[in-house]
């Protein structure tokens, strides 16, 4: 298992669009699904992060809301989520977002309040779930990843919407 | 050192206020660092931070300004400014928290809201209000981003007991954001 090195902004690999993932049984894909997590679980305060932003162009991403300081009612937990796609959304909110690619800044961010999302998980399992709230904004934030998007393409206005950010406590682990 | 100048215009809205404003700045070679326009019951406000060029002398700027002031029946203001903090807004290390009032208008709201908010330490960065519904019925909506100094919680005690003696709905949101 190994941390990954995080691409932040400018960096054009964050621009690409991504690749569906495909060679689930490949022993290296499982090996960069462990150390995406790895990762993951390094970043302080982090609930989740895609491929891209380790520089690999694949529709894989992680979240776990249950790392957040009061983790939302309803959530998943961990869920390694490859190739995802939204079938339904309802409801629109803006709250803020930060990112590991844009380290120094928040910024508020409109999102869908629901979404249901269709996905396949690390041994390419077929999956379907509803996610709402904080669950919804960090799938949506991830999967804008997967088509080159941050969220400051999202951000309406610079002066009410974006913060330097305030620091994060030490890692976890 | 880079220096700075605060630039305010106000007036009567009319198209074109912004764009012959931009003009002035762009051909005097001054920067818009930051700013913020918007239009406020029929009259339009100006905000601006400048970067302000070595070969342009206030004087020279404000006479240019004056030209389209004039013009357009604008007040501009002009005003050197020092320490100016190179990203904004300032909120490194400090939590924040986004707070909604929503009411039956009445005197006052602006005045206990914020009051409370002082008292909690909390700095204001961003304050909207807008009047909403019909003449008759009109109800009052602010929303205030601000910096606090310690945890929101305790604001957002104190802001319930403020919603209750004002008869107004306030929602303290926390403005927390992992990053994902
Ligand atoms: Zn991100």
């Amino acid at each position: 298992m190994a941390i990954l090195d995080i691409l932040t902004y400018p960096n054009d690999t964050l621009r690409e669009p991504c690749e569906p993932v495909t060679a689930f049984a490949d022993p290296a894909f499982q090996t960069f699904v462990d150390d995406l997590l790895e990762t993951m679980h390094a970043a302080p305060g982090c609930v989740g992060i895609a491929a891209p932003q380790v520089g690999m162009l694949k529709e894989l991403l992680i979240m776990d809301c249950s790392l957040t300081r009061k983790p939302p009612k309803g959530h998943h937990g961990l869920q390694v989520v490859c190739n995802p796609v939204i079938l339904d959304w309802s409801g629109m909110e803006v709250a803020r977002e930060g990112c590991l690619s844009l380290p120094d800044f928040t910024g508020n961010v409109m999102r869908a309040q629901d979404v249901s999302v269709q996905f396949q998980d690390r041994h390419g399992e077929e999956i379907a779930m509803n996610m709402q709230g904080f669950e919804a904004r960090v799938i949506q934030h991830e999967m804008d990843h997967l088509e080159g998007r941050l969220f400051i393409d999202r951000v309406i206005s610079r002066k009410a919407d974006i913060f330097k950010r305030k620091v994060y406590g030490k890692a976890r682990r | 050192m880079k220096q700075f100048a605060l630039l305010t215009l106000t007036g009567r809205d009319q198209p074109g206020i912004v764009a012959r404003t931009a003009r002035v700045l762009f051909e005097s070679g001054c920067n818009i660092e930051d700013s913020s326009m918007t239009q406020l019951r029929g009259q339009f406000t100006i905000m601006l931070v400048l970067g302000m060029p070595e070969k342009v002398s206030d004087e020279e700027l404000r006479q240019q300004l004056q030209a389209v002031a004039g013009e357009m029946e604008l007040l501009v203001h002009l005003s050197r400014i020092e320490d100016v903090p190179s990203a904004e807004p300032s909120g490194e290390d400090a939590d924040a928290c986004y707070i909604n009032v929503l009411g039956a208008d009445k005197p006052g709201i602006v005045y206990r809201v914020t009051r409370t908010l002082e008292e909690v330490g909390g700095n204001i960065i961003d304050l909207q209000t807008q009047t909403l519904g019909s003449a008759e019925r009109p109800v009052y909506a602010m929303i205030i981003t601000a910096e606090l100094a310690a945890d929101v919680e305790p604001v957002r005690q104190r802001m319930l007991e403020v919603a209750r003696d004002l008869g107004v709905e306030i929602t303290v949101r926390d403005a927390d954001a992992p990053p994902l």
